[in-house]
């Protein structure tokens, strides 16, 4: 499916899809670090993939990335994204270790604890996604990177890339106390666009 | 904010290409796996740059300036309708650093490994001499090129920068 043919209650029907799910994702998230997680109403929005480092913040920024592939009846990419304030914060919270950015390198700690991160909130966003739709959804192997958005940003588009000019990105902001925040990205294959939207009985 | 420097600053995103002349920096901002191409012409003092995301050619009705074959010779071209001249043209190749460490452990080559090989061969196939090359690691690049003279300023995620 073509992503510039999407219709304006299929997008509202993927907010409510990714609200739920993320819903899960940010109680998961609460339980982990022991305090509270809010979300923002999540955004779907179809730009071209030259737009897409802009949505996460600037392609120069320094962001942690956690990467995962979504595998099952539906396919695409997942990418957590966390600016570099908040993953210190964050892995503070977890791990009571000081010195988790070693020089703009994360420790191998920080780096697992982040996957493991990525491994919960993915899981918990994909299950409930999954139950929705009745697909079977599967996070693949986390991958960390901590470096700057586009550079993160342009492996992602790379699937995508070759097969269009345009990605449909799913995007909720989480936010805590203390100072915590971050984005989450489903950016589904074209064809898989189609799976999602036919379970939800989206199509005409 | 220094408005006549902000104004020659032109940002080149993923899956585009800017050609320029004069006192005009091209930029692109977190280059990771992709590949950047510079090619200017040192006595014309014309060059220009271009953001890379995949290797070969595309497919019908996908955008040329994706692809290293393609956008490679449109670079070329562009540089020759801005005044350069093809055999005074010299290339230098930024990027295509495996970004997920683990991600290159499947059977095939890293993505960005496959980009600069890719862009090195379409500079060959067209003759133009590759004279300085930033590329691979794990780090992401922000690339500043001064199409003018040459040169280029690379810096990364740790805020070190190079010139090439």
């Amino acid at each position: 499916m073509n992503f510039g043919a999407i219709k304006p209650h299929q997008l509202d029907a993927l907010r409510e899809i990714s609200n739920i799910g993320m819903g899960h994702a940010a109680t998961a998230m609460s339980q982990l670090i022991g305090s509270q997680i809010d979300l923002k109403v999540p955004r779907v929005t179809v730009s071209p993939i030259v737009e897409v480092p802009e949505i996460v913040g600037g392609a120069e920024s320094i962001i942690a990335g956690v990467y995962l592939q979504l595998y099952g009846d539906a396919r695409g990419n997942v990418l957590l994204s966390f600016p570099r304030a908040s993953v210190i914060q964050l892995l503070g919270l977890l791990l009571r270790e000081e010195n988790v950015d070693k020089g703009g390198v994360l420790s191998e700690t920080a780096a697992s604890a982040l996957k493991e991160i990525g491994n919960i909130l993915a899981g918990a966003y994909m299950s409930a996604m999954g139950d929705l739709l009745s697909l079977t959804l599967i996070p693949g192997v986390p991958a960390v990177a901590f470096d700057m958005a586009g550079a993160i940003i342009d492996y992602i588009l790379i699937d995508l890339g070759s097969v269009g000019d345009l990605a449909l990105v799913i995007e909720t902001e989480f936010f805590g106390k203390p100072e915590v925040t971050g984005h989450f990205f489903l950016l589904p294959d074209p064809a898989s666009l189609e799976v999602m939207l036919e379970a939800g009985n989206l199509l005409p | 904010m220094n408005e006549s420097t902000e104004m020659h600053r032109i940002k080149v995103r993923i899956s585009e290409m800017k050609v320029a002349k004069g006192d005009a920096v091209l930029v692109s901002y977190g280059l990771g796996s992709c590949a950047g191409v510079a090619i200017f012409d040192p006595e014309h003092e014309v060059g220009g740059m271009a953001h890379i995301l995949l290797p070969g050619k595309p497919r019908e009705g996908d955008s040329p300036l994706k692809f290293s074959e393609t956008a490679v010779r449109i670079l070329v071209d562009e540089i020759v309708a801005m005044g350069g001249a093809k055999e005074n043209m010299l290339a230098k190749v930024v990027g295509g650093a495996n970004m997920f460490s683990w991600l290159g452990s499947e059977n095939k080559k890293p993505i960005g490994d496959r980009n600069i090989e890719a862009v090195i061969q379409q500079l060959d196939e067209l003759g133009i001499k590759i004279v300085a090359k930033d590329v691979g690691g794990t780090k992401g690049r922000t690339v500043e090129f001064h199409p003018c003279t040459g040169e280029i300023k690379v810096r990364n995620a740790h805020g070190e920068t190079s010139t090439i």
